[in-house]
């Protein structure tokens, strides 16, 4: 009997107790998935190109094709890597709002920050037409940088509403007040695009069709920095995340301040959202369905295992939707938005009958 | 023993700009080591502010609190998270954590910024379930347990803080008799083997009168009574405390009766459970005992079978059940 008794107090527990840690291995999983698709993508379209050719490339030495060279260093790669930066950065500020929201529908869209961000970058495409249509061509650099401010200006003030309203109402209410602030936002752009030429309407009715396409190389150094700060401040955050679980009570009292913590993870759900709308237009339910799909892979709510998951998870799902819509279709053009919708409205759908506060019987 | 939270003319409410409420006013005590007290009071006496007051959380109107003689309202967040810890009654949901992890949350002060766990973590931990008695507990999610079992993570998470103070609010309220009494033990373990101190507000009287070391009695509008629980029954706090229309506190059996007025009396005859329940009975129905009465009931009991006899102007009644002793009384 003694000997079993040691037995099991030597035993390191501490190994078996954390059932969440037990998928670790699906990590190097997704990043050979990650990789993948980023050669898909980059292989994949009207002109097929083979993996040889991509990584000659790639690495600068020649191909046989020049065209190639044009078309994946042109073309392919600024689009792949948009996605690959907007689906992680989606990812991360959906988890990060949702958890701060105590919401498992919150994300970058459902809660208008995407229309916000739109509002803000048609003001200043309007007052750039104000001021002087040369305006935006002259000063490259600047007129990027002030579209990206205005995107996180409009996420900024969106955000500001949504906080103080959400101390009012129940879960799926602030949900509708977001929708309808998204709205609201829509009709004002109407309004505002008014007062612009036909030229510039014409430019933002492109744009408003979310789309990784419309990335290009100017526009990495302002998207790149920005989201690596969101995403390292994200990671740094994860732990106050994890309290956060618990509710603002409990996590007051484990020592956590909980407005700076509100603060930074906001600020950061603001740097990664706000770029990748300026840039790419309002991408739908990805922010939204990326967490989801990684606490259900990974089987836990622990934001140190969830917060990697869903970058990586978000640089998959983005490129695969962006490839699906650039497959070398014959007579249709598929919006990015559309395929996002067939992959997320499904996993809301779920959310909502599996979650007993989603079906409103418990707030 | 020594004290470790002391309350020094602790005023406790709400100041605006314009005004201030006050609700419990100039309180002086102490919570000392490996202390159990149980705060209880009327709902609206202020339980909550004082706990609020009392942990930190919200600043007092006039006078201080102390906890190991520094003024608790100006600690920072991080320091007194290692010397105090709470339990609430929310509900907590937690997604998909596990009842582990959760406790694990309990070391939050002490991890560095990633909250990477060392061996030592771990075994405050485990220690910490050990003592809730939830080893069995640890590896399902908190989503799937039970209000009861929910709760006992909770306090073990608040022991894996390893505080010096526990302060739980209304933790046993939505649990049924059999778990709040499982809490309470627990509660007294802990005070007792680990010299934690606790203070617990609670609605429940009778396990506040049977657990508590000392009771803070906030009536009211009133002054706060302190002291074991049979002294404050003895000198008359707890009756004057709860003191309602239609209801009263019995000091002989220390539990709450309901008053009735009474509209019939009847003389009891009869010895142990079946007498005691007979009565109670009674009393719900508005029938007085009274020995001198001129109805007497009978109570015998044969073979596991009780028998009710009813005798009135020389004649007898038998009876087979309770509730058609009560219909017969009633005709009467």
């Amino acid at each position: 009997m003694a000997s079993t008794i040691t037995t099991s107090i030597s035993t390191p527990k501490s190994k078996v107790r954390l059932a969440s840690h037990s998928r670790l291995f699906l990590f190097p999983i997704l990043i050979v998935g990650t990789l993948v698709v980023f050669l898909l993508e980059l292989g994949i379209g009207s002109v097929k190109i083979p993996v040889s050719g991509i990584v000659n490339v790639l690495i600068g030495s020649q191909v046989s094709d020049s065209t190639w060279s044009t078309i994946i260093l042109e073309l392919r790669l600024p689009r792949t890597l948009a996605a690959i930066i907007g689906g992680a950065a989606l990812g991360a500020a959906g988890l990060q709002l949702q958890t701060l929201f105590k919401n498992p529908l919150a994300g970058p869209w459902a809660l208008g920050l995407t229309a916000g961000a739109q509002l803000g970058v048609a003001l200043v495409v309007t007052s750039a037409a104000v001021i002087g249509s040369s305006f935006l061509e002259k000063f490259e650099f600047m007129g990027n940088l002030s579209i990206v401010a205005g995107a996180m200006l409009g996420c900024v003030l969106v955000l500001m509403v949504m906080v103080t309203v959400s101390k009012y109402v129940s879960t799926i209410t602030l949900l509708i007040f977001g929708l309808m602030l998204g709205f609201l936002a829509q009709g004002l752009i109407s309004v505002i695009l008014h007062f612009t030429n036909q030229s510039q309407t014409k430019i933002y009715a492109g744009w408003n069709d979310g789309s990784f396409a419309g990335v290009y190389w100017e526009h990495f150094p302002v998207l790149v920095p920005m989201a690596i700060v969101g995403l390292v401040g994200g990671w740094l955050m994860t732990k106050s995340l994890n309290a956060f679980l618990l509710g603002e009570n409990y996590a007051r009292s484990m020592g956590l301040s909980v407005k700076r913590t509100r603060l930074i993870t906001l600020g950061c759900a603001v740097l990664l959202a706000g770029p990748v709308t300026a840039y790419c237009g309002p991408i739908l339910f990805l922010g939204l369905i990326i967490p989801h799909l990684a606490r259900g892979l990974f089987s836990t709510s622990d934001h140190r295992i969830l917060m990697p998951a869903v970058m990586l998870l978000g640089a998959i799902i983005a490129q695969a939707a962006d490839l699906f819509v650039h497959l070398p279709w014959e007579k249709h053009f598929l919006h990015l938005n559309a395929v996002n919708a067939l992959i997320g409205a499904p996993v809301v759908m779920w959310v909502i009958l599996k979650n007993k506060k989603m079906r409103g019987f418990e707030i | 023993m020594e004290a470790v939270i002391e309350l020094e003319n602790l005023t406790t409410g709400y100041r605006s700009l314009s005004n201030e409420k006050i609700i419990t006013s100039e309180i002086n005590t102490s919570l000392l080591r490996g202390e159990l007290v149980c705060l209880i009071g009327p709902n609206g006496a202020g339980k909550s502010t004082l706990m609020r007051t009392i942990s930190g959380d919200q600043k007092p109107i006039s006078g201080k609190v102390f906890l190991e003689g520094k003024n608790i309202h100006e600690l920072t967040p991080k320091y007194l998270a290692k010397k105090l810890s709470l339990v609430l009654t929310e509900r907590v949901h937690a997604g998909m954590l596990t009842a582990y992890e959760v406790v694990a949350l309990g070391r939050f002060p002490y991890t560095d910024w990633s909250g990477k766990l060392k061996d030592s973590d771990h075994k405050i931990i485990q220690e910490a379930i050990a003592m809730a008695g939830a080893d069995e507990l640890a590896d399902r999610t908190l989503s799937e347990l039970s209000d009861g079992e929910r709760q006992k993570i909770m306090v073990a998470r608040a022991f894996a803080q390893e505080p010096q103070v526990m302060i739980l609010d209304e933790v046993t309220a939505f649990l049924d008799l059999p778990r709040r009494v499982e809490i309470m033990k627990l509660l007294r373990k802990m005070a007792n083997e680990s010299g934690k101190s606790i203070l617990l507000s609670t609605h429940d009287m009778d396990l506040a009168l049977r657990g508590a070391d000392r009771i803070w009695l906030l009536p009211k509008g009133g002054s706060m009574q302190i002291g074991a629980p049979e002294d404050l029954i003895l000198n008359g706090a707890f009756q004057e405390a709860f003191a309602t229309e239609g209801m009263h506190f019995d000091s002989q059996s220390g539990a709450f009766r309901i008053h009735n007025n009474y509209d019939t009396e009847v003389a009891l005859i009869g010895e142990g459970d079946s007498a005691t329940w007979t009565q109670r009975a009674l009393e719900r129905n508005g029938v007085k005992v009274d020995p001198d009465a001129k109805i007497l009931i009978k109570v015998q009991s044969d073979q596991d079978q009780n028998v009710w006899i009813i005798e009135q102007n020389g004649s007898e009644t038998e009876i087979r059940s309770v509730y058609d002793l009560i219909i017969q009384i009633k005709k009467n």
